[in-house]
């Protein structure tokens, strides 16, 4: 595996992998947030359900209650426990005594449950007369016939028939009276003195019977109180525990006086905090200000609270974080509608940390088994993925090789749009480019100037592709007296003179930017304005025939020098249109121009040998070349093959140079030529015989004087020969 | 030991005393349930015993007279100071007994022909429900209260309680024979020579006026119960 692959890879493992823990952070934290909505819903739930269940057990005990004091055996005792005679004011101190102490004794021995025995164990149960005197307790005997006041839950009850409080078992012990046996006997273990409970009692008016309807609720008249008590521990806190769907919610009850009981371990903190809580909100227990008023909850901030909503809070212990719900602990909710009175306040909790841990465990080894297959699923996947990426890649790598050998007829196959796909086009692209740069340097190099060639390759728009049809100025070049010096000369001199010829033409051609369409022995073909458009073809193709004049003229005297005859040249230049492009068969093509402006142009360089010039011009390349070169119009010349007269000139010098004496005389003699003045035209031109065209239109004007020209001659010279 | 120096002393400064002793003076308010059901106030509130406790008096040295005549007790209600001694007369033409089971004073007359009498003394305080033997119709209580100060309402409901000491007392209203009511309790304070005035309450309700005979079982009816 190369290095890329292997990058690729571990890239893609470490992504996973990366992924993969943040995966396991967010599930972790997602569940560790369901679990708590959960746990704090369920808490609700559990308090609510708590609540009920408290409800159900209360009105139990108090149904119990309410049923043993209907009890005829316990009315006949009840009955003889008050004393009328007390009543009236009246007892003299052992009116009631006596029937408090006959009462207790019957209750005494008679062991039924009327009496609070249950089991053929004594509960905890309390009877007091009217007037509070207790007639009978399992506690102490001795305190039979006691008046005991400052408790308020015997006035509440003698006032309203029915209350409830939560006792500590400080308060019990602090009673004026034994209601729970200090110590335990094997009869009663189960209703001794419990330190870490409460003491739920009830206390129950009992009445005469009679007047069961409401309109004769009067006639009942009162005959005690029966105190009930129950540890809470064990039938509310822990069967509820046992009930609650939630197994690990634990449960407290706090007392007005502050003493919290807990269904199980609770750390200190945790405990502290709950008494704390409801320091704030609950007063102590303590005695009425006045006879009978039934005791309220202070709790002016939770007023709209004070139904049976809940609150939560939650404390921080060592052994984790506890949520906790808090709510008011009821006595039985009276029928007529009306709420029942705080007796305290139950609190379920639920140790978040220690019942998430277990599901973040699960979640957290699940995920961890889940993620090594993902780890390796990705390995697998990264291998392969990085060799589909690096294949296509090796494979150019050996395509570009094979380009810089120079096969450039390699295609890497395209797989796919992307990068890799895009860079094998673009690569391929590439390959076809420099193939098409080198058909372009094997088109063009044999014709154009290498500068022209790259010009093309940079932009191949500009080169006319196929055939086109445009202005172009042609020119045409032939070496005189060649034909003579071949002669003259052994083949292979007459090569060098040709190549040194050639050599320095194509130069010229060069640097004016000639497209070099053919050499035909001696002679070169040439033009301008294609390939590349030139807006001053004409004026560079006039200024390329002075120069190809120049060199002949510097070649010619070395030559003489060798004892070859004199070389001279003639050219013949024209503009007009033509077709020019790649013309041939595939095999063997040619970038070319057609039409008759070139053939115009071939007849112009075999007319110049008629006027005695080097360079013969048509009209239309002088006035093309505006005024860039010193032209003289030398006559209207219809060429073999043409019916229209081309007017033509020859090319003398470049602008601005001094025109020789005889072209303003050549120019009379032409006038006066055209004019049918034979005789004085010639006078003229033979005033100038070192101009050749002179001496020619002499000789024409001296063969006209003697056998003049029809009526309708039109100056016209026609040219038979080519 | 002390006790009779005391007496001697409370007698001895009893002309002193008595002027600055003060008037309880009041009414008594009887509701009872109509016949709609709703409480009403009774127009006959006779029969009513209202008393003061706290402090105890001597007896007063003369009998308290109750007569049987046309098979009841006449009066039916009467107070009696602890001590006192009541006479029952039987002025009616058939033999009839006295008795009761009441925890203050049980005694029984046995039979007293027309004419006859029978004497018992109350020392204790306490309602004493009498009855006779023979005739279950025949009812009457007895309130033996620890001082003077009392009296018996008439159909009016008024009460005049006189020479009771100056001081704060509970006062007590109680309504016994064949009706039953609560007993009412209150408080009335007596300033030195002044007159108080209380009104008290009294609840009526239909009484449980069975009760049995003097052996404690049911009356059964017999022939010479005429």
């Amino acid at each position: 595996m190369n290095s890329l692959s292997a990058r690729l890879v571990a890239a893609f493992m470490l992504l996973s992998v990366v992924a993969l823990a943040v995966a396991l952070v967010v599930t972790q934290r997602a569940v560790e947030e369901a679990a708590e909505e959960k746990i704090r819903a369920d808490l609700t739930r559990t308090l609510d359900a708590f609540q009920r269940l408290s409800q159900a057990a209360q009105t139990r005990i108090k149904d119990v209650a309410d049923a043993h004091a209907r009890d005829r055996t316990f009315k006949d005792e009840a009955l003889r426990v008050n004393s009328d005679d007390s009543a009236a004011g009246l007892d003299d101190g052992d009116a009631e005594l006596e029937g408090i102490q006959s009462a207790h004794d019957v209750i005494i021995s008679a062991d039924t449950e009327v009496f609070g025995w249950i089991d053929k164990n004594p509960s905890i149960w309390a009877f007091f007369n009217v007037r509070k005197r207790l007639v009978f307790t399992h506690g102490d005997d001795e305190q039979v016939g006691k008046t005991v006041d400052n408790v308020p839950l015997l006035d509440r009850a003698l006032h309203e028939g029915f209350a409830s409080e939560l006792w500590s078992p400080a308060y019990v012990r602090n009673l004026p009276f034994t209601f729970v046996p200090k110590t335990c006997t094997d009869m009663n273990t189960k209703e001794c003195m419990r330190e870490d409970d409460l003491l739920l009692v009830h206390a129950h008016r009992a009445t005469t019977s009679g007047g069961e309807n409401s309109l004769e609720q009067s006639a009942r008249r009162p005959l005690g109180v029966v105190l009930t008590g129950r540890w809470v521990k064990e039938p509310l806190l822990e069967n509820s525990l046992e009930k609650g769907s939630s197994g690990a919610a634990l449960f407290a009850l706090l007392a007005k006086d502050g003493t919290l009981t807990t269904s199980s371990d609770v750390p200190e903190q945790v405990r502290k905090r709950l008494v704390e809580s409801s320091s704030d909100t609950i007063r102590p227990l303590k005695a009425p200000s006045d006879g009978g008023t039934p005791i309220v909850l202070e709790n002016d901030s939770r007023d709209e609270n004070e139904t049976d909503s809940s609150w939560a809070f939650e404390v921080l212990a060592d052994d984790g974080l506890y949520l906790v719900r808090e709510a008011v602990f009821w006595d039985v909710h009276r029928k007529d509608g009306k709420d029942g009175t705080p007796i305290g306040r139950v609190f379920v909790m639920r140790n978040l940390d220690t019942e998430i841990k277990p599901i973040l465990t699960g979640v957290r080894d699940w995920m961890m088994r889940t993620a090594v297959g993902v780890v390796l699923l990705a390995f697998v996947l990264a291998v392969m993925l990085a060799r589909r990426l690096s294949a296509p890649l090796v494979q150019l790598e050996a395509a570009a090789r094979q380009v810089r050998l120079g096969a450039l007829d390699v295609e890497v196959p395209v797989r796919g749009t992307d990068e890799v796909g895009r860079l094998t086009g673009a690569f391929n692209e590439m390959v076809a480019g420099l193939r098409q740069r080198d058909q372009i340097h094997g088109l063009f190099k044999r014709y154009l100037d290498p500068q022209v060639v790259d010009e093309l390759i940079r932009n191949p728009e500009k080169a006319a592709p196929g055939g086109e049809r445009r202005e172009l100025t042609v020119l045409f070049s032939d070496l005189v007296g060649f034909t003579s010096m071949s002669e003259e000369m052994s083949p292979e001199a007459l090569v060098d003179v040709l190549n040194g010829y050639f050599e320095r033409a194509t130069e010229v051609l060069g640097q004016h930017g000639a497209t070099l369409d053919k050499f035909i022995g001696d002679a070169i073909m040439c033009f301008w304005n294609a390939p590349l458009p030139q807006e001053d073809h004409a004026a560079r193709a006039c200024l390329t025939a002075l120069r190809l004049v120049a060199v002949v003229d510097k070649l010619a005297p070395e030559l003489e020098a060798r004892g070859v005859s004199r070389l001279d040249c003639r050219i013949g230049l024209n503009t007009g249109p033509g077709v020019v492009g790649n013309i041939g068969s595939r095999a063997a093509q040619d970038y070319t121009v057609i039409g008759d402006t070139v053939n115009l142009a071939s007849r112009l360089e075999g007319a110049a040998k008629v006027y005695g010039t080097r360079i013969l011009v048509s009209e239309e390349t002088v006035r093309a070349s505006r005024g860039t070169v010193l032209a003289r119009e030398l006559d209207l010349l219809r060429v073999k093959g043409r019916q229209l007269p081309v007017r033509v000139y020859e090319l003398v010098d470049v602008a601005g140079a001094p025109p020789p004496a005889h072209l303003a005389r050549f120019a009379e003699g032409l006038a006066l030529y055209r004019a049918r003045h034979f005789t004085e035209a010639r006078e003229r031109f033979l005033s100038s015989p070192e101009d050749p065209p002179s001496r020619v239109f002499a000789a024409r004007c001296e063969a006209l004087s003697t056998q003049p020209p029809p009526e309708d001659w039109d100056g016209v010279f026609s040219l038979d020969t080519k | 030991m002390g006790r009779g120096a005391l007496i001697l002393l409370l007698s001895l400064a009893a002309p002193l005393a008595a002027a600055q002793q003060g008037t309880v003076r009041g009414e008594v308010r009887i509701t009872v349930q109509g016949p709609d059901g709703r409480p009403v106030l009774k127009a006959d509130r006779s029969g009513v015993v209202v008393y003061l406790t706290g402090y105890t008096e001597p007896p007063p040295s003369g009998e308290v007279n109750m007569a049987q005549r046309n098979k009841a007790f006449q009066p039916s209600v009467v107070g009696v100071v602890a001590g006192q001694k009541v006479r029952f007369s039987n002025n009616d033409v058939v033999v009839h007994n006295v008795f009761s089971r009441s925890r203050a004073g049980k005694f029984d007359a046995g039979k007293n022909r027309p004419g006859e009498d029978y004497t018992e003394t109350f020392k204790k305080t306490g309602l004493i429900d009498v009855y006779c033997d023979i005739h279950e119709q025949m009812v009457a209580t007895l309130v033996v209260v620890p001082n003077r100060a009392f009296a018996v309402t008439g159909p009016d409901g008024r009460f005049v309680l006189e020479g009771v000491p100056p001081g704060t007392h509970p006062i007590f209203a109680v309504h016994r024979r064949d009706e039953r009511s609560d007993v009412s309790r209150a408080e009335v304070t007596v300033k030195p020579g002044g007159e108080a005035v209380v009104t008290l309450e009294l609840n009526e309700t239909r009484a449980d006026d069975k009760h049995l005979d003097k052996h404690g079982r049911q009356y059964t009816p017999r022939s010479d119960a005429y």
